[in-house]
C-alpha cells in the first residue's frame, strides 16, 4: 500500500473514532460504556487522536512540500498486513454506528449469573451510603448497608425510594420480584448486577421486562431458609429507563 | 522499504491466536446449541456490542498514553541514559525494572509498546521483561485502588509482593538471553520512521511532531490487537453464562484454575479489577482472589494478543507460563496454609 494512502485513511480512521467518542460524550451515552469518573480520560483520548490525526496531516504537507523541492518520489510502500491495522481499528465505528445502542440489561443479567447482593467495598459502609435520608439511598447505598452493618435492627421500617430494572430471580416466591441496576466499577466489562428484594402482591401483573420506581419500607423476609433484607413495597410504579442506567460505585 | 521477509512473517504465532479461538469456541457450542445458537447471537448482538465498546472505549485514553510515552521515548530519551543509570545485568536489572513502574503509571495496555521502545533504547532484557509484568500493578494508580478495596493490609502487600516476585523471576530467566532485540518481533514500523526521520528532529517542535508520528503509527499497530481482544473478551462474557464458573469457588486448588482462567477471559484493565476481584470474594477462596489480582495485570486475552505484536513466539510463552505456573503455585499454597487471609 502506498504509505501517503496509508497515511491519509490513518487519519481518517482516527478523526472517526474521535468523533465517534464525541458523539457518545455529547449524547451522554458514554455513560452506558463506562464509570463516570472515567470520562475526564475518554476526553483527554479524543483530544490525543484528534492531536494526533492534526500531526499526521502536518507530516503528509511537510513531507508533500520536501518531495516537490528534492524532485523525489517515495518507492517504499507500507506491507499488506497493514490494511488489518485500518481494518480492525474501523469495527469499533461500525459496531457503535450499525448496532443501536443499547445499555446492558436483564438478558445481560442473566447471563452473567443473575442478580447478587455482594459488597462493593471493603471495610466500613462508605459514609455517603449512610448520610443520605433513608428514601434518597439508591440499590447500591442499601445493598451495602445490608452487608456491613452487623445489626440491621436499626434499619427495619425506614422509608425506602428505589428505581431499577425487574429481575426475576428463579429462588423467589411468587409475590417476589428483584429490582435491579447494574454496579459499574469501571467499564460495563467489569459490570455484576444488584438488587433488592422486593415483596408485592401484584407482581404477577408485571411485565417482563421493564423499569420501575418501588416506594415501600425495609422489611426482612425468609430466602432458602435465611433471614434476608427486603423491600415491601406499597407502590409499584412502571417507569422509564433513567438516563444513566448504572449505578457507580 | 522492502516487504517484510518470509520469516519475519512465519515468527507470527497464529498458533496463539487459533488457540484462543478454539478454547473459545469449545466453551461457546454446548452451552450455545441448547438454546438455539441464531436467537442467542441476534438477541446477545446489543450486549455484545456494548461490552466490546465498553472494553474499546475504556482502553482507548490509555493505549494513546502509552504509545505517546514510547514516541517521547524514542525522541527525547538520549540513547545511553538508560544505561548509565539501569543495573547491566542479573537480579539488580530485574529488581529495578520491576520497580520502575513506580514512575511511569501505564497499565497493561499502555505498558507494551513502552517495554518495547525501552528494550529497543538498550534497557537490559531482565529489567524489560520485568518491567512489562510488574508495572500494571506496581504503580501509584493501582497500588491506590487496591488499597480502596481492600484497605491497607495483607491483600495489598501480598499482591505488590507476588507481582514483584514473579517479574523479577521471569526477568531473570530471560537475562540468559544475550541479545535483546532477538526476542522482539521485526516490525516495519522502525524502518519507516528511520526513513521519515532522516534528518534528525532538532527543535522541540519537530521532536514533538515525530514523537506523535510515531503514537500514531503504534496506536494503530497496538489497537488491531486490542479490538480483537476486546472481541473475544465481550465473546465469552455475552455467550457464556458465568454461573458454571461460579459454582467452584471453594476448592483449594480448583478455585485458583478457575480464577486464573477468569482473569483470562475478562481481561479487565489493572487500574481496577480490584473492585471486581471484591465482587468475588464471597464466594472464592483467599488464594483465588490473590491469584486473579497478580495474574489478570500480567496475562490476559487483549494483553496476549498485543504480545504477539511485540514479541516472537518463544519469548511469549516464557511470558505467559512462568507468571501463570507461579500465580497458580502461590494461590494453591495460600489457600493450603494460610486459609483465612481475608
Amino acid at each position: 500500500m502506498n504509505p501517503r494512502l496509508y497515511r491519509y485513511l490513518q487519519v481518517l480512521v482516527a478523526l472517526g473514532l474521535a468523533f465517534f467518542l464525541l458523539d457518545r460524550f455529547a449524547t451522554g451515552k458514554l455513560l452506558w460504556y463506562i464509570n463516570a469518573r472515567f470520562v475526564v480520560l475518554t476526553v483527554l483520548g479524543i483530544v490525543g487522536l484528534i492531536a494526533m490525526s492534526a500531526n499526521a496531516l502536518e507530516h503528509l504537507r511537510i513531507t508533500r512540500r520536501l518531495e516537490i523541492d528534492e524532485g523525489h518520489e517515495e518507492h517504499s510502500y507500507f506491507p499488506d498486513a497493514m490494511r488489518w491495522n485500518l481494518f480492525l481499528l474501523t469495527l469499533p465505528l461500525i459496531f457503535g454506528l450499525l448496532i443501536p445502542a443499547q445499555p446492558l440489561g436483564v438478558d445481560a443479567a442473566a447471563s452473567r449469573g443473575g442478580v447478587v447482593s455482594a459488597p462493593l467495598a471493603s471495610g466500613d459502609v462508605s459514609p455517603g451510603s449512610l448520610a443520605a435520608a433513608p428514601d434518597e439511598r439508591n440499590i447500591l447505598d442499601w445493598i451495602r448497608i445490608f452487608n456491613y452493618e452487623s445489626d440491621l435492627t436499626p434499619f427495619l421500617g425506614e422509608p425506602a425510594n428505589v428505581i431499577g430494572f425487574i429481575y426475576r430471580d428463579p429462588r423467589l416466591t411468587d409475590g417476589q420480584f428483584m429490582v435491579s441496576r447494574f454496579a459499574v466499577s469501571c467499564c460495563v466489562a467489569d459490570a455484576f448486577a444488584i438488587g433488592l428484594i422486593v415483596d408485592w402482591p401484584e407482581t404477577a401483573s408485571l411485565p417482563e421486562d421493564g423499569w420501575v420506581d418501588v416506594t415501600g419500607t425495609i422489611d426482612t423476609g425468609e430466602l432458602n431458609g435465611q433471614r434476608v433484607p427486603l423491600l415491601r413495597a406499597d407502590s409499584v410504579t412502571l417507569v422509564d429507563p433513567p438516563a444513566q442506567p448504572y449505578l457507580f460505585p | 522499504m522492502s516487504v517484510e521477509p518470509a520469516s519475519a512473517r512465519r515468527a507470527l504465532p497464529r498458533w496463539l491466536v487459533l488457540l484462543i479461538l478454539a478454547v473459545v469456541l469449545l466453551m461457546a457450542i454446548p452451552s450455545s446449541l441448547t438454546l438455539g445458537l441464531a436467537f442467542r447471537i441476534v438477541d446477545g448482538l446489543p450486549t455484545f456490542a456494548t461490552v466490546f465498546l465498553g472494553i474499546f472505549i475504556e482502553a482507548v485514553p490509555y493505549l494513546f498514553l502509552g504509545t505517546l510515552a514510547s514516541g517521547l521515548v524514542e525522541v527525547f530519551l538520549p540513547p545511553n541514559a538508560i544505561a548509565r543509570f539501569i543495573p547491566r545485568r542479573g537480579g539488580l536489572a530485574a529488581l529495578t525494572g520491576g520497580l520502575l513502574g513506580l514512575f511511569f503509571p501505564v497499565c497493561e495496555c499502555g505498558v507494551i509498546p513502552l517495554t518495547r521502545r525501552l528494550i529497543r533504547k538498550g534497557l537490559p532484557l531482565s529489567a524489560g521483561v520485568a518491567f512489562l509484568l510488574a508495572a500494571p500493578v506496581l504503580n501509584p494508580i493501582v497500588i491506590l485502588s487496591t488499597a480502596a478495596a481492600f484497605g491497607v493490609g495483607k491483600v495489598l502487600w501480598l499482591r505488590l509482593g507476588l507481582s514483584l516476585l514473579i517479574a523479577v523471576v521471569t526477568g531473570l530467566v530471560f537475562s540468559v538471553e544475550a541479545d535483546p532485540q532477538s526476542v522482539l518481533r521485526e516490525t516495519h514500523e522502525t524502518h519507516t520512521h528511520e526513513r521519515d526521520h532522516a534528518h534528525t528532529p532538532a527543535s522541540r517542535a519537530e521532536k514533538w511532531r515525530a514523537a506523535l508520528l510515531i503514537a500514531i503509527d503504534e496506536f494503530f499497530e497496538m489497537g488491531r490487537y486490542l479490538v480483537v481482544g476486546a472481541m473475544l473478551a465481550a465473546l465469552m462474557q455475552t455467550f457464556v453464562p458465568q454461573a458454571a464458573l461460579l459454582s467452584v469457588g471453594q476448592g483449594a486448588l480448583l478455585s485458583v484454575v478457575v480464577m486464573a482462567a477468569l482473569a483470562i477471559l475478562l481481561s479487565i484493565c489493572s487500574t481496577v479489577d480490584a473492585f471486581v476481584a471484591l465482587g468475588f470474594v464471597n464466594t472464592f477462596s483467599a488464594g483465588s482472589i490473590l491469584t486473579f489480582l497478580v495474574f489478570g495485570p500480567m496475562v490476559d486475552i487483549k494483553s496476549m494478543l498485543m504480545y504477539s505484536r511485540a514479541f516472537r513466539a518463544r519469548p511469549i510463552l516464557y511470558l505467559v507460563l512462568i507468571p501463570l505456573l507461579m500465580s497458580l503455585l502461590s494461590g494453591s499454597l495460600i489457600n493450603l496454609y494460610f486459609p483465612g487471609l481475608k
